[in-house]
């Protein structure tokens, strides 16, 4: 499945993403939620994603709050005096699409065909505050949760920031030559080092056959992205954690934990256990110690505890 | 000696369920002696046996020069020696590769002990309580990869190591080899009142397809390189020298291309998985299969395949080619199963009561 992302200018389009807003936030959440200004109208933009059958599966607004001191206030948020100040506002996919990397896809590319193409120094939103410090946003994406938790309409909420001129986006790391993001095309999903840290190199690979690949399709890439991030999270974990004479780099995914492999022994099991719930924000019962046989296992639970906790909200109110 | 071997499928469920006894008769013994000892074995194989304790084993790889896996080794530090029990070469190919790469530091010195020690393994989940029951209780206060040397086991001096690639518990018992049958006969005795039975290489390569032993001469053998096979934590870069090195780090630098990684087919197709079939995403060859076999416990086959890096990571849905066309598969993370062992508690769970962990009967329906 090709997952493509386009700048909304047409009424059609206003029309699908409007669609999508409903039935994720009126439908199935029941918050209330304000339109936003059409497309067209100054300080605010809209991205529409779409699957491979161009059916809308995802909105995402950016709107310009620099000027609205009130808002701000009201969410504690504080910004330099020259700052120019965005706000990414209803996000919203539709549930069959949720967990394929589409949230990040859309936060990407708004930056990169938004907030840099008009100058904005600072990006914030407000997120669920229980999930505030485990999300992809603050774990992957450079957003930062500001407190105090706030009382707002759709419940418990943190706002998140990311100074902008800081961030920059997957492909910008990793690839040694992105491709361009017309503004006036759908995007074309740019090939994404899945394993940047490949043997002491941070260069691409060739295919094992020195075949030209065509790219990773956008639903595996970001499969592999976030299991990518969990593998390399879990690692450097435990190197820190339990002090091991290794590299992070050097602990391949299927090394077992005891015994052979990282060498533990039965009385770290607690110190593991610890770093999970310090690093992921996740707790494993006595039943769930099956986790603790590999690397790759204990990446299993920790995807699977996010998916149960993150199958409540994907939408970015 | 061994006459009585059943069925795969019976073996495995031993080993699985009750326990396996293994016949290693063949496997290379070389004992290495002398002041530079350590020196040469840290050459052999990629560890640092340096660290070893005395009366501990290491589970480790030589190399070729190469940078392939020459042999499967267990290094044992006996205090005053250390012995090399190698799986994959001959006795003679691996005293040959010691002198063909290693050459002997002047004070140490090589024995080949295969002809004159026998070793059998004991493997499955009540491994313990057999092994237990024939040189006494303290063997279960042995860790993975403990040693235990001069015990009694009828009547003759025996060397139990806690070691087995079945992923259940398993002891290696290091016998003189004039002693051979009396130990094993001593073994299938005892054994009577655990079910258990002799079991081949077949049902073994099942057990270490599942819980991720290297096999040689499957995966090992299609593999380009060592680090392809998931042993970066073996591998001690801090070394000097060890064989295979050079061509190692050549590799490091240049960037691992191919990773093993687990596959699951579980659409039952009807024509089986061989090694050598392509990996396909979305019709692009990436990787091929290097083994592949049915698991019993699991109902399904599963496979290894050595994967283009960027695509080698647990729970992606991938194909397989086959000659009846492309079968659906998945890759999952190592192990494939939660071995019976882990339900077993030694001095709480014994055989007599093993149904009562849902692993009986031990027989061809056992319900694994």
């Amino acid at each position: 499945m090709k997952i493509q992302i386009e700048e909304a200018t047409t009424r059609q389009q206003w029309a699908t993403i409007c669609a999508i807003r409903t039935q994720v936030f009126t439908t199935e959440w029941r918050f209330p939620y304000a339109t936003l200004g059409t497309p067209g109208e100054p300080g605010v933009w809209h991205l529409l994603a779409r699957d491979d059958s161009g059916n809308g599966i995802g909105a995402l607004s950016v709107v310009d709050t620099t000027q609205s001191n009130g808002l701000h206030q009201r969410y504690h948020l504080t910004f330099g005096s020259k700052d120019r100040v965005a706000r990414y506002a209803q996000l919203a996919i539709v549930k069959p699409f949720r967990k394929l990397g589409i949230l990040k896809m859309l936060i990407d590319e708004a930056q990169c065909r938004i907030i840099r193409s008009n100058g904005f120094d600072v990006g914030w939103l407000l997120y669920p505050a229980a999930r505030a410090a485990s999300c992809i946003l603050t774990q992957s994406l450079g957003f930062t949760a500001v407190w105090p938790i706030l009382a707002t309409e759709f419940g418990q909420c943190h706002a998140l920031i990311r100074r902008e001129s800081d961030w920059r986006t997957t492909w910008d790391l990793w690839q040694q030559e992105p491709q361009s993001l017309s503004s006036d095309e759908p995007s074309q999903v740019p090939v994404i080092s899945a394993r940047p840290t490949n043997g002491g190199t941070a260069t691409a690979l060739p295919s094992c056959t020195g075949a030209k690949r065509t790219p990773m399709d956008q639903p595996l890439k970001a499969r592999i992205e976030r299991r990518h991030q969990v593998l390399a999270d879990i690692k450097r974990e435990l190197v820190e954690r339990l002090q091991l004479d290794l590299q992070p780099e050097d602990i391949d995914d299927d090394t077992q934990l005891f015994g052979g492999g990282l060498g533990l022994h039965s009385t770290d099991s607690r110190r593991v256990v610890l770093a999970l719930e310090k690093r992921f924000f996740i707790r494993m019962s006595e039943g769930e110690t099956a986790a603790l046989r590999t690397i790759n296992t204990l990446a299993d639970f920790v995807e699977k505890a996010r998916d149960i906790r993150e199958r409540t909200y994907e939408s970015v109110l | 000696m061994n006459p009585f071997y059943s069925t795969k499928e019976n073996e495995y469920r031993h080993l699985r369920c009750g326990v396996g006894l293994m016949d290693w008769r063949h496997l290379s013994k070389v004992q290495v002696t002398g002041t530079d000892a350590v020196d040469l074995v840290n050459r052999l194989v990629i560890s640092d046996v340096s660290k070893l304790a005395p009366g501990r084993l290491a589970s480790t790889y030589m190399l070729d020069t190469g940078g392939r896996i020459f042999a499967d080794t267990y290094v044992w530090n006996q205090g005053n020696a250390w012995l090399m029990i190698s799986e994959g070469p001959a006795a003679r190919d691996v005293l040959e590769h010691i002198r063909a790469c290693a050459g002997l530091p002047r004070r140490a010195e090589t024995q080949d002990l295969t002809a004159d020690k026998a070793l059998f393994g004991v493997d499955g989940p009540f491994a313990w309580q057999l092994v237990g029951e024939l040189v006494g209780e303290d063997v279960l206060r042995l860790r993975y990869l403990d040693a235990m040397p001069g015990r009694t086991l009828a009547g003759v001096n025996v060397d139990i190591l806690r070691a087995g690639k079945t992923g259940e518990f398993g002891y290696l018992v290091l016998c003189p080899m004039t002693a051979a049958r009396t130990i094993w006969e001593a073994l299938l005795q005892a054994g009577k009142d655990f079910d258990a039975v002799p079991c081949g290489i077949e049902a073994l390569e099942l057990c270490k397809l599942e819980n991720g032993f290297l096999n040689l001469r499957r995966e090992g053998a299609r593999a380009h390189n060592a680090l392809e096979l998931n042993c970066r934590s073996l591998l001690c870069r801090a070394k000097t020298d060890y064989i295979g090195k050079e061509a190692t780090e050549r590799t490091l630098s240049a960037g691992i291309k191919r990773h093993i990684v687990r596959i699951c087919l579980e659409d039952g197709g009807a024509i089986p998985v061989y090694p050598g079939a392509t990996v396909k995403y979305r019709g692009e060859v990436i990787g091929e299969i290097a083994s592949a076999d049915y698991s019993f416990m699991l109902g399904h086959e599963i496979a290894l395949a050595f994967l283009d890096w960027e695509y080698a990571f647990a729970g992606c849905p991938y194909d397989v080619q086959t000659d009846g066309g492309l079968r659906a598969a998945r890759t999952v993370s190592a192990p494939f199963v939660f071995n019976n062992s882990l339900k077993v508690g030694p001095r709480d769970n014994f055989f007599a009561v093993h149904w009562s962990l849902g692993l009986s009967p031990v027989t061809e329906t056992c319900p694994v």
